[in-house]
C-alpha cells in the first residue's frame, strides 16, 4: 500500500525546508546577486568588456560559496533538542528526506542560481555599455565553462550536507576542518604509495632516470589521487549522509 | 461534572440523566444528546457514556431510533420516578433511621420537622 | 493493532530502561501508560515512533514492523512529545507545511480546534507560551487523523481550564478506530478518560489492564468492617483501600490507590487478575 520511494513526500518536504530557510535563501541570493553584480561591473572596468572566463570565475566562486552556505542551513531541526522529534517523526523515509535535501541544496539551487547568474551578468552588461561603453557581450554569459562548474558543484555539494548533518555546532569550521584532514590523508597516502611502490628503484638517489620516474609517478598518482577524493567527496558522501540519516536517534 | 469517588462514573452519568428527567428538562419522547455528546459534556471516555446509555436502555428509561439518535420514552418519567421511589426507600431512608436510632432522633420530632419545613 | 514483543532497551553506558517489554494496544481504547518518573515511559512512546531504535525485540503496528522509522508507520502515528519546539512560523503556515504529509489530514478540524484553544491562524508560534504551542500540536496531532495517537504527558503545560478542555477534545475524538496511548503521571487530570491502564515500573511492566477488569475485580473505597481482606490501604485516618470485590457493588476504580498498590502490592493484584481471567 505504501510505496517505497513516494514523489509527493519528496517534494512536500522540499516545499517545507524551502518554507523554514526561506530567510536564508532570499538573503544568500541578494548577496549573492549584490557580489556577481559588482565582480562583473568591476571586470568590464579594466578592459571594457566581460569575457566569458571572468564571468564563469565569479559566477562560480560566489555559485559555490552561497550553495555550501545554504546546504548548511539545512538539517537544523535534526540537532535542536527539542524540535528534532517532531522533525524525525514526520512520515517520509530516510531515503525520501536526503533526496528532498539534495533535490533542494543541489539541483534547485543550480536552477535557481543560473537564472539568477543570467539576469545578474545581462543587468552589469547593460549597466557596463550605459555608464563606461563596455562591449555588449552578452556571449560571454554562456560557454562550456558553465557545465564544468555545475559538474564541480555537485561533486563538492555532498560535503557540506554531510557537514550540516554530522555536526552539531560550528558546522562549517568542522567541515573544512574535515576537508583539510582528508585531503592531508589523501597527500600522506600518495606519499606513501609512492614510497612503497618505487623503493626497489632507488629512486632517491638522483639521477636522469629516478627524475624521469619520479615524474611519471607523480603525474600518475596524482591523477588517482584526485579522481579517488572526487568519488569520496560525491557520492559516496552523499551515501554516507544517508546512512547518518537512517541510523539517527534522537 | 464533579465525580463522586465511590460510585462508578456511569452510574454517575445515569443520575445525572434521572435528573434532566425528573425536573422536566428532558421531556417524554424528547431526543436527548448523542453518545458523543454527552461524552465530551461530562468529559469522559464514549465506552463509559455507551455502558450509561445501554443501562438506561436496559430499564427502559431511553430508546434508540436506529440512525436518529436517543429519546426518552413515552413513560420514561414515570419510570424514572418509579426508580428513583425505590432508591429512596431502599437506600436513602434506612439509613436516615440508622442515624434516627444512633442519634435518639424519635419520628415525632422528624414529623415535626417536615411539617415546619413544608409550611415553609 | 500494535503489538511489542520482548522489547529491550538502555540508553549508551546505562542499565536497562526496558527490559523485556511486551504489550498490545488495539483500536477503540484511550491507553494510560502509567509510571514513575525515569521508568521508561517516554523511551516506550519514541521507540514506538522510530526515534529511538530498541536493542532487540519486535513493534509492529498493523501487522508489519515499525522498529526503524519508516514511512508507513509514522503515517499511522502522531507523537505529542512531553517537551518540544515547533517552527518559527505562522499557525497557518505551520498546518501547511506538515500537514500535506498526513493523508487524512482534515484543515477544517485543525482550526476548528485552534478557534477552541483561543487562538487564531495569523498567531505566530515564537510568541506563543508553551501551553498555547502545546494546544497547536494537540490540534495538529488530532487533525492528522492518524488512528494511533500517542501524547507523552499531554496535559502538562496546560492550565486548570485547558485541561477540562482537552478531555472534552479527547471524549469528541475518541472512537472505535482510534487507539490512543496517553502517557502521564498526572493520574487525576486524565482518569475518566483512560478505559486501560498499563504501569511501566523497574523496566518492566508490572501491570495492564483495562478498566472495566479492574472493576469486576476489586473494590475500592473505605472498608466497613475489619474482616475484610485488605489488599491495599493508603496510610492515615479514613484511608481508602483496595478490597477483592466479591459480591459487593461495583466502585469506581479509584487510579491514584490502583497505581500506588501496583508498585507495591504487584503480585496479590497480579494473580487475583490472572486467576479469574478464565470467566
Amino acid at each position: 500500500m505504501t510505496k517505497g520511494f513516494d514523489i509527493h513526500r519528496v517534494i512536500n518536504h522540499i516545499k517545507r525546508d524551502v518554507v523554514l530557510v526561506k530567510s536564508t535563501i532570499g538573503t544568500t541570493l541578494l548577496v549573492s546577486a549584490g557580489l556577481l553584480f559588482m565582480l562583473c561591473v568591476l571586470a568590464q572596468l579594466w578592459d571594457k568588456k566581460l569575457d566569458s572566463d571572468e564571468f564563469m570565475g565569479a559566477f562560480s566562486l560566489i555559485y559555490f560559496i552561497s550553495g555550501s552556505v545554504l546546504s548548511f542551513s539545512f538539517f537544523r531541526e535534526a540537532h535542536h533538542a527539542k524540535a528534532n522529534s517532531l522533525y524525525f517523526t514526520l512520515p517520509i523515509s530516510s531515503f525520501e528526506r536526503i533526496s528532498a535535501v539534495w533535490l533542494a541544496t543541489a539541483v534547485l539551487h543550480t536552477f535557481v542560481f543560473s537564472i539568477m547568474g543570467i539576469l545578474v551578468g545581462c543587468m552589469s552588461i547593460f549597466f557596463g555599455s550605459l555608464f563606461f561603453g563596455a562591449d555588449f557581450t552578452l556571449s560571454a554569459l554562456f560557454s562550456m565553462g558553465y557545465w564544468q562548474a555545475v559538474a564541480v558543484y555537485l561533486t563538492i555539494q555532498p560535503v557540506s550536507l554531510f557537514g550540516a548533518l554530522t555536526f552539531k555546532s560550528n558546522r562549517i569550521g568542522k567541515t573544512l576542518l574535515f576537508i583539510v584532514l582528508t585531503v592531508l590523508g589523501f597527500a600522506l597516502f600518495n606519499i606513501m604509495t609512492y614510497g612503497l611502490l618505487n623503493y626497489g628503484y632507488d629512486v632517491f638517489d638522483g639521477g636522469p632516470l629516478r627524475n624521469q620516474a619520479m615524474e611519471k609517478t607523480e603525474s600518475d598518482l596524482s591523477i588517482l589521487g584526485k579522481s579517488l577524493f572526487v568519488i569520496i567527496s560525491g557520492p559516496i558522501l552523499l551515501i554516507v549522509t544517508y546512512f547518518k540519516l537512517v541510523e539517527r536517534e534522537v | 461534572m464533579d465525580f463522586d469517588n465511590s460510585k462508578p462514573i456511569y452510574l454517575q452519568i445515569v443520575d445525572f440523566f434521572y435528573e434532566n428527567i425528573l425536573v422536566r428538562r428532558w421531556q417524554d419522547e424528547e431526543r436527548i444528546p448523542s453518545v458523543r455528546e454527552v461524552a465530551v459534556m461530562v468529559e469522559v471516555n464514549p465506552n463509559t457514556a455507551i455502558r450509561a446509555f445501554n443501562h438506561l436502555q436496559e430499564l427502559e428509561v431511553i430508546y434508540n431510533k436506529r440512525g436518529i439518535g436517543y429519546f426518552v420514552s413515552k413513560d420514561g418519567y414515570a419510570k424514572v420516578l418509579d426508580i428513583k421511589r425505590n432508591e429512596f426507600k431502599e437506600q436513602t431512608l434506612p439509613d436516615v433511621f440508622k442515624q434516627m436510632r444512633l442519634l435518639d432522633v424519635t419520628f415525632e420530632e422528624v414529623k415535626n420537622l417536615y411539617d415546619q419545613h413544608e409550611k415553609e | 493493532m500494535i503489538s511489542i514483543k520482548s522489547l529491550y532497551y538502555h540508553y549508551p553506558k546505562s542499565s536497562m530502561v526496558l527490559n523485556d517489554i511486551s504489550a498490545n494496544f488495539e483500536r477503540g481504547n484511550i491507553y494510560g501508560l502509567f509510571g514513575k518518573n525515569g521508568e521508561g515511559k517516554s523511551t516506550l512512546l519514541k521507540i514506538m515512533s522510530g526515534l529511538l531504535y530498541a536493542k532487540s525485540g519486535e513493534y509492529t503496528v498493523d501487522h508489519k514492523s515499525g522498529l526503524h522509522r519508516n514511512a508507513r508507520t509514522l503515517q499511522r502515528l502522531f507523537l505529542v512529545p512531553e517537551d518540544f519546539e515547533l517552527s518559527a512560523v505562522t499557525i497557518a503556515t505551520y498546518q501547511k507545511i506538515n500537514g500535506r504529509f498526513y493523508p487524512n489530514f482534515s484543515k477544517k478540524q485543525f482550526y476548528d480546534l485552534i478557534a477552541e484553544f483561543k487562538l487564531a491562524p495569523q498567531h505566530h508560534i515564537a510568541r506563543l507560551s508553551f501551553g498555547q504551542k502545546k494546544k497547536v500540536l494537540i490540534a495538529f496531532g488530532i487533525a492528522t487523523n492518524t488512528p494511533i495517537l500517542l501524547m507523552d504527558e499531554p496535559t502538562n503545560g496546560l492550565d486548570i481550564p485547558s485541561k477540562s478542555q482537552f478531555r472534552k477534545i479527547m471524549a469528541s475524538i475518541a472512537d472505535e478506530n482510534k487507539c490512543i496511548i496517553i502517557s502521564t503521571h498526572q493520574v487525576r487530570d486524565l482518569h475518566s478518560l483512560i478505559n486501560h491502564i498499563l504501569v511501566l515500573d523497574e523496566a518492566k511492566v508490572v501491570f495492564d489492564a483495562s478498566l472495566a477488569k479492574v472493576s469486576t475485580e476489586f473494590w475500592f473505597g473505605k472498608p466497613k468492617s475489619t474482616e475484610d481482606s485488605i489488599i491495599y490501604t493508603e496510610a492515615g485516618f479514613g484511608g481508602k483501600s483496595i478490597l477483592p470485590r466479591g459480591n459487593k457493588e461495583e466502585t469506581e476504580v479509584d487510579l491514584e490507590l490502583l497505581f500506588s498498590a501496583v508498585l507495591t502490592q504487584n503480585t496479590v493484584i497480579n494473580t487475583i487478575l490472572k486467576t479469574n481471567d478464565h470467566d
